[in-house]
């Protein structure tokens, strides 16, 4: 780092603590650890990124995840000692179930189970976690359901508020769930969190001064007082945001069991997944009941009590992940995240005709269409909420 | 950005702009990854991003080191997606390495090491928000636009940031505390209220 770095000054949080702390810190470790200068790209870079002839698609140069380039043993010790775990589980779950069948079998595999009609079904407690789990968000996500929500704070002198959430699954048209947050206390009539879209919220919203119904957007009846729920507005929609995001994006393979039919699970979807990314999921008669998740600074604890009876759809939400800004209109810019040999050119073209064909109004839409294209693994954007551009760029980055 | 790229004036300034901007934006993804290699990384992608939409990122009226910095978080949001979902802990492997560092350091370089180790529990957020606010010293408007939050989450995120960082390294904040921040309970009318510069109390 140079001088200009190490002559910094805090500004107008002179004597903050935290503010000296981390800008010493900083220093610190630069002095430990020099930066190497950064390549001016103006000047062409040398260590290997490819310049498409389109000035418009950039393929950047290989990189290999971070993550792994710092990975010590203690990961691979980890992941080796999963994979021990896992195998284990298996073979005394397998065993249980070859032991009840009929030796014979169609091919004569006692190591290859196979379920007996006769036979009873396996219980919950002997299946493979990542089946339950996974056969319970299924369950959950495809039909509609209401759940009594608590919200609370850090302050332990004020009373979690509770809500009622509704949730309806992905709209085959517009490929979007459907979920609102319904609100009421003393000193509040009703208060609607529209959040996802769909044309019955902006219905229910018409009453609203805010913006037409686009995830977050609030319908208010009555008034909100935010000091009667302990939070923020903002704080309790970001929560209900999170919420709203995080059931769909539980890992089923990650799911470890810890008594009572309840999971451990990790979030694989990370925005706006602002804390430790991992819930705690009670599954019955092949659903979720119970979804636990430590927000940031309080609790969100959703008791699935109901579960309506609209019709199943045949896509389950489970796709609804916008990565980058939650609530993108116009689709300026995106990154392409495809393997090394990843005929780029085809996917550019897919993407176009996309864009042509959805036009570029819902970037969450836009982006939720191009991640399905074949040979993309991950889209990402710096395109916030509101942006306006006359063409969407795409970016490609080839991960190893 | 027309087909023959940036033209010869907007290149010097592009060069200029690189030349005062590149530490200060290390320095930013090294608040938010922990790791050299990282932040490394990070900003060189940034830089390139940059120089491919100059035209438009040094428009008149246009911020670019802002825009790189939202485009710098939203790498660094990336890369942590991508680490989480390999079930790499992050805050495990930065333990780890840091550790490693405590054990040939100094009391003072102990202390740093202390504070980095903290800073890697945050979660995402309230690390964003800490980072933006006290090592790059935005103010808190900024600090939102970047995140893409609103106002008063960006102050909700640095009081329990700063809460918790204080919790950690048996930190007593100063008896002023005009920097301070207070949590919403009881004190929503306040936090609203606040200007942009002020976190109150």
């Amino acid at each position: 780092m140079n001088g200009k770095a190490g002559t910094r000054e805090a500004g107008s949080r002179d004597g903050d603590w935290l503010t000296e702390r981390l800008h010493r810190a900083a220093e610190t470790a630069f002095d430990s650890a020099p930066a190497r200068p950064l390549e001016d790209p103006s000047r062409g870079m040398s260590d290997g990124a490819d310049q498409h002839p389109d000035p418009s698609v950039v393929h950047l140069a290989e990189r290999p995840p971070s993550g792994n380039r710092r990975a010590p043993l203690l990961g691979l010790v980890a992941a080796l000692l999963l994979v021990v775990l896992a195998g284990a589980w298996l073979l005394w779950d397998g065993t249980d179930s070859v032991s009840s069948l009929d030796p014979a079998g169609p091919d004569g595999d006692p190591g290859a189970p196979q379920v007996d009609s006769e036979e009873p079904m396996q219980s919950e407690e002997t299946r493979p976690p990542a089946e339950v789990v996974a056969e319970a968000l299924e369950n959950t996500l495809s039909t509609s359901w209401v759940a009594e929500v608590e919200v609370g704070n850090e302050d332990p002198d004020v009373a979690p508020s509770s809500a009622t959430v509704t949730y309806h699954p992905a709209d085959p048209v517009s490929g979007r769930p459907y979920n609102t947050v319904l609100m009421e206390g003393p000193a509040l009539d009703r208060a609607e969190l529209a959040l996802s879209g769909e044309p019955r919220v902006v219905d229910e919203c018409a009453e609203s001064d805010m913006p037409p119904c686009r995830p977050g957007a609030w319908a208010v009846q009555g008034s909100w007082n935010a000091q009667d729920y302990g939070v923020s507005e903002d704080g309790y929609r970001d929560r209900m945001e999170a919420a709203m995001t995080l059931l769909p994006n539980v890992d089923p393979t990650s799911a470890t069991p810890v008594g009572d039919g309840a999971y451990e699970v990790v979030l694989s979807a990370l925005d706006p997944c602002d804390v430790n990314c991992t819930a705690r999921i009670q599954v019955a008669d092949g659903r979720v009941v119970s979804f636990m998740h430590p927000d940031m600074g309080g609790r969100l604890v959703m008791d699935f009590r109901s579960f309506g009876d609209a019709p199943a759809v045949q896509e389950p939400a489970s796709s609804d992940i916008v990565e980058g800004p939650l609530r993108p209109g116009t689709l300026c810019e995106v990154t392409l995240h495809v393997a090394v040999d990843t005929d780029t050119a085809a996917v550019e073209q897919a993407v176009r005709e996309l864009e042509s064909q959805m036009g570029n109004t819902d970037g969450a839409a836009l982006m939720r269409a191009i991640r399905e294209v074949p040979g993309v693994d991950d889209v990402s954007t710096t395109t916030g909420d509101g942006a306006t551009c006359p063409e969407l760029r795409i970016g490609f980055v080839a991960n190893r | 950005m027309t087909d023959a790229g940036p033209h010869t004036g907007s290149v010097e300034s592009f060069r200029r702009f690189f030349g005062s901007e590149q530490d200060e934006l290390v320095r930013f993804c090294w608040g938010l990854t922990l790791d050299h290699d990282d932040a490394h990384e990070v900003a060189q992608e940034t830089m390139s991003r940059a120089w491919r939409d100059w035209d438009r990122v040094s428009a008149e009226g246009s911020n670019p080191a802002a825009w790189c910095r939202t485009v710098a978080l939203n790498l660094v949001r990336g890369m942590w997606r991508r680490q989480q979902t390999a079930r790499l802990g992050r805050g495990a492997i930065e333990t780890q390495v840091l550790v490693e560092r405590a054990r040939h350091a100094d009391v003072e370089t102990r202390r740093d090491l202390d504070l980095e180790q903290a800073l890697a529990g945050l979660p995402q957020r309230q690390r964003e928000a800490v980072v933006l606010h006290h090592l790059m010293d935005l103010p808190v408007r900024e600090c939102a636009a970047v995140m893409d939050v609103g106002v008063s989450s960006v102050k909700v995120h640095l009081r329990r940031g700063r809460d918790s960082l204080a919790r950690q390294l048996g930190v007593e904040p100063g008896p002023a505390g005009e920097d301070r921040v207070t949590g919403p309970t009881g004190q929503n009318a306040s936090v609203q209220n606040a200007t942009d510069e002020e976190v109150p109390r």
